[in-house]
């Protein structure tokens, strides 16, 4: 390990230096923050950009910017799609900070509209997609429940698992293999009600970004994609609340400053699902239960100087699910908690750094009560993580971004706790493992054609008597061909020291994170792609096309016939999890079609997807190749928004959005019965056909949707009306036999939602 | 206002019950597939007679519901490194074992003067009298232990719900291996209750060959009130189609949806079903 951090800081002296020393004097620094001017929110990924010598950046996750400027009288422009422009001339002749307000250009909600930040031909960068937070707003929603994951669904590269379910399947990738992070703090199981619904509630994010690709080496720790999920930090200048009722559940959000004498705000944002509610006057009065969900995200932060703000905040969600008989009571809960503390500090004009601590805590758990006896099983995630992550702007050519983070990670796969009377037998299986990560990466631009992000992270995992270190390179690269014209290629080698295992694939709490070990090994993908993005710039239209192969070894699943109920105590017969599972490795290629108008009255995207997805397990399937659950050979979106706005007053207006999204996909591979025999000792037993042999039909829908805006005198209140799967496909959610005859069932028809918003 | 909105919530909570919905949709072709030839046999050592079963698998998409189940057999040949014997039809025993299926053939053939060997591999190849042919092959294994040591312990406790007392017996078995081969072996434990109780395990030396082997400390309780009246250990030595047939047998989850479907282990050609051996000799128990 020392070798480790001594090479690493050896790399970075010889980079920081060498580029030191090719800086002359004549150089000189600008920075400072782009913040929204009507809430003080900072802006993630606006653009500092200098014409006269094409020359610029974008501001960090907190609205940071620096840049290196030869001395002389240059015009600077700042800008981010969705605000007014605004230019800066300045005579350049020594380190000067400049913070930034920027207008919003559309002032139809006072929500921080941010849409894509760069021109997608200028950025190094490839299989990122930035996630519109407005368009999760004005997209027809199933039961009228917002939802980001849905809309990171309808990106090409991005498939979901069945009907309704808001988990990602990223390139092959299973759902364990995303990096959730909400706020610096990974989130473990991202979803509500069995994967219907997300936890996370849209009134209180600011910004998305997705990668399927080209990792940036900051990012590690799972092999297929990284959801970065920020929330807003809440209005600076005054107090503001939304409030939403839908017909099952409700949510309120409320921001504004918190001391007048330091820049300083908080926001918080809740909600509670009332199905169990509403279903009460339909049950007999002896019976007691239901099901409801609820979450709470909360943050607040304060400038503590020019140089220095703290930012805490946290999340705190939890599904239960309970039946109170006279002599017996169920319950199954699974929730998870996140809590992220932040220190920004400004070391200089050129040096930032981020310093998280950071818990996240998934837990899964099954009880039942009766008179005399209790028993409870559960199993879950704990990680304690502290990270330090700095960002250097060398010169307007580098821009340095380096780090280190280590994780203490609790995994509890299965407890079991059992009473009788007043005597307690406990089975707690816990396992402790710790990550640390350290990075380096350099954006490089090279004479204004060639753009380059070579990057360098060392993972270390150590858990009983397993320790390892591996390296994992990252590179991107785009090529300007012409002003609007860039072909782009990406390399990246990622590790993944935890497993999901999972029987069903569709993200149900019952599903294991388990830490590797020395009979599970870490996974580990290889991913290269390539592809072409172009810009229609008058137009705001952009144009990708990408194709991509990767390799992924040491992916575990569970051996044929086990589930997760044959783990922990079973009798006095107690069966590790180890011992239920296989490992293997799995393949994915494709390529995905991407166009994308980002702004104006009419928005909208058309996605496609060709993609294969096969796996090989030694001991599944007799050790031949099938392909996976979710292999999808075509996936098509079409997302169109219209707005239809005046009147405007304020930051509110009168009018109407109109939205549709049509979605197809091929149907999921699925196994299937094919025959019944009799054993020696009389047994009935199942004979299946091939692993994943059977296609269930293909998968299509269209919503819509439309929203009435009303200025109101004191805000703004938006019935919405939408209607989820408009021409009622009956899509397989599975499919199931009875005496020779092949049935398919359709859980959502046609789904008509109506919701009332109202925005202060 | 407020009452209709209630409405609205009712009327579209109703929609939703009402649209998830199950349909009929055709069988693809793919699916229906034919009817196979099933056998099972556990061909034992020192033993002149080979017992067999047969059926056939029943399609569960097949469009010809009048599946002739029936079998009728032209020849068994038992083949083994030396020697074929050949059984025509009138040779071949059948017998019947009244609970289980009537759609299951039960057959024997007696090797006239000879015997099972142990080490040797046998084939066991069936002809239908429609020239169908199945067969597996299955090496007898040769190390069995005639001597292990028994951890046995049991607990009288009070069931909370009833006026019975339940026992638990624990147990667990040490027996020493063969080195430089790969040994496989159920080890059964027959417990004479108020009714019969058998518990198989299976476990083999990939791990600790040549040395100890410890059968896993296991469980068995019953509520009867009485504690247990006779027991009976046993140390079956098998070859690996059978450990790999009942490994998945003894935790098969069938169409349970949160298993992985799985298909049981074959080692025949023409149809499904396993043809393992075994050999059980007399262990010495000490305790």
């Amino acid at each position: 390990m020392k070798h480790l951090i001594s090479i690493t800081l050896g790399i970075l002296i010889c980079l920081f230096s060498s580029n030191t020393f090719a800086q002359t004097k004549s150089k000189y620094t600008i920075s400072g923050y782009v913040n929204e001017l009507d809430s003080k929110e900072s802006l993630i990924g606006a653009i500092v950009y200098v014409p006269s010598i094409k020359k610029g950046t974008s501001t960090n996750t907190y609205g940071f910017y620096s840049i290196t400027l030869p001395s002389d009288t240059l015009t600077l422009v700042f800008k981010n799609i969705g605000y007014v422009t605004k230019s800066i001339s300045l005579k350049i002749e020594k380190d000067t900070v400049i913070n930034i307000d920027l207008e919003s250009q559309n002032k139809v909600t006072q929500e921080v509209v941010i849409t894509a930040k760069r021109i997608e031909s200028d950025e190094s960068q490839m299989s990122k997609i930035d996630i519109n937070v407005s368009d999760v707003k004005d997209i027809p929603a199933f039961l009228g429940e917002k939802d980001v994951m849905k809309v990171i669904q309808l990106m090409p590269g991005v498939q979901k698992g069945s009907e309704g379910n808001a988990g990602v399947y990223v390139r092959g990738g299973g759902p364990d293999q995303n990096l959730i992070i909400l706020d610096d703090a990974p989130v473990y199981n991202a979803n509500h009600l069995f994967g219907f619904f997300s936890l996370f509630n849209g009134n209180g994010i600011k910004s998305v970004e997705l990668y399927k690709g080209g990792f940036p080496a900051r990012f590690g720790g799972r092999l297929s994609s990284v959801i970065d999920i920020n929330m807003k930090d809440g209005n600076k200048k005054e107090y503001h609340g939304d409030v939403g009722v839908g017909l099952i559940s409700s949510k309120a959000t409320f921001e504004g400053p918190i001391s007048k004498k330091k820049p300083s705000s908080f926001i918080i944002s809740g909600r509670r699902t009332y199905i169990d509610v509403l279903t009460r006057p339909f049950m007999k009065s002896d019976q007691n239960g239901g099901y409801f969900f609820y979450d709470l995200n909360a943050k607040t932060n304060v400038e503590l100087n020019a140089k220095n703000k703290l930012y805490l905040s946290g999340y705190f969600g939890k599904d239960k699910f309970y039946s109170d008989g006279d002599d017996t009571k169920y319950n199954l809960n699974w929730g998870n908690a996140t809590g992220t503390l932040r220190w920004n500090h400004q070391y200089n004009s050129k040096l930032f750094s981020n310093t998280s601590l950071i818990f996240s805590d998934f837990k899964f758990e099954i009880g039942l009560n009766q008179n005399l006896f209790s028993a409870k099983y559960y199993s879950g995630i704990r990680d304690w993580i502290l990270k330090s992550d700095y960002d250097y702007a060398l010169n307007t050519e580098n821009y340095i971004k380096a780090g280190v983070q280590v994780i203490y990670h609790t995994f509890t796969p299965s407890a079991t706790v059992q009473k009788i009377e007043s005597t307690t037998k406990e089975n707690i299986n816990t396992t402790n493992a710790i990550e640390t990560g350290i990075y380096i990466e350099d954006d490089i631009q090279y004479k204004n054609r060639l753009k380059i992000n070579p990057g360098l992270r060392i993972s270390y995992y150590q858990s009983g008597s397993l320790n390892k270190i591996l390296p994992e390179p990252r590179l991107s690269l785009a090529y300007k061909i012409k002003e609007d014209l860039s072909s782009k290629f990406s390399f990246s080698l990622m590790n993944q020291y935890i497993h999901l295992l999972s029987n069903t694939s569709i993200g149900l709490p019952t599903d294991l994170w388990v830490p590797s070990t020395n009979k599970v090994k870490p996974q580990q993908s290889f991913q290269i792609a390539t592809g072409l993005a172009k810009d229609l710039i008058k137009k705001d239209i952009s144009l990708s096309i990408e194709a991509y192969y990767k390799k992924m070894n040491n992916i575990i699943n569970y051996k044929e016939g086990a589930s997760f109920v044959d783990i922990g105590n079973n009798g006095n017969n107690s069966i590790s999890w180890e011992d239920n599972v296989t490992s293997g490795q799995a393949w994915s290629y494709g390529s995905e079609f991407l166009i994308r108008k980002k702004s104006g009255k009419f928005s909208g995207w058309i996605g496609y997807t060709l993609s294969w997805t096969k796996m090989q397990f030694d001991e599944i399937n007799e050790g031949k190749t099938f392909f996976a659950r979710y292999d999808r050979r075509n996936d098509i979106s079409i997302v169109a928004i219209y707005k239809l706005l005046d009147n405007e007053k304020n930051q509110f207006k009168d009018g109407i959005t109109l939205s549709s999204a049509w979605v197809y996909g091929t149907g999921n591979a699925i196994t299937m019965p094919i025959a019944s025999y009799n054993t020696s000792n009389g047994n009935q037993v199942t004979e299946f056909g091939p692993r994943n042999g059977f296609r269930m039909q293909a998968y299509h829908r269209l919503d819509l949707g439309i929203q009435f805006h009303k200025r109101k005198l004191k805000g703004e209140r938006i019935w919405e009306f939408s209607i989820y799967n408009t021409y009622a496909r009956a899509n397989p959610f599975f499919y199931y036999q009875n005496n020779g005859k092949l049935y398919k069932v359709a859980l959502f028809r046609i789904i008509p939602s109506l919701s009332y918003n109202y925005k202060f | 206002m407020k009452t209709i909105f209630n409405k609205i919530i009712v009327a579209s909570l109703i929609l939703v019950a009402i649209c998830s919905c199950e349909v009929e949709i055709p069988v693809p072709n793919e699916l229906a597939t034919n009817s196979k030839l099933v056998l099972y046999s556990e061909i034992k050592a020192n033993s002149d007679t080979v017992f067999f079963m047969m059926n056939r698998s029943v399609p569960i998409f097949n469009k010809n519901k009048n599946i002739n189940t029936d079998i009728v057999l032209k020849e068994v040949k038992i083949i083994n490194d030396d020697v074929t014997y050949n059984f025509k039809s009138n040779e071949i025993n059948s017998y019947s074992i009244n609970y289980f299926n009537d759609k299951d053939f039960r057959y024997y053939v007696v090797l006239n003067s000879a015997k099972i060997e142990e080490g040797k591999t046998y084939t066991l190849e069936v002809t239908t009298d429609k020239n169908e042919v199945i067969s597996g092959t299955t090496t007898i294994p040769n190390y069995v232990p005639t001597s292990a040591r028994l951890i046995l312990d049991s607990t009288q406790n009070d069931d909370p719900y009833g006026s019975n007392s339940y026992y638990e017996y624990f147990y667990q078995l040490e027996f020493q291996d063969k080195a430089n081969e790969k040994n496989y072996y159920a080890v059964g434990f027959t417990a004479d209750f108020d009714q019969f109780e058998y518990n198989q395990e299976l476990t083999n030396d990939l791990n600790n060959d040549g040395q100890k082997i410890y059968s896993q400390y296991s469980r068995l309780s019953y509520g009867s009130g009485y504690p247990i009246s006779n027991y009976l250990f046993t140390i079956k030595a098998v070859d690996e189609h059978y450990y790999k047939h009942y490994k998945i047998l003894i935790n098969y989850a069938g169409e349970n949806p949160f298993s992985e479907p799985q298909n049981l282990y074959s080692n025949v050609t023409g149809g499904l079903g396993c043809v393992y051996s075994s050999n059980l000799k007399p262990v010495t128990i000490i305790r």
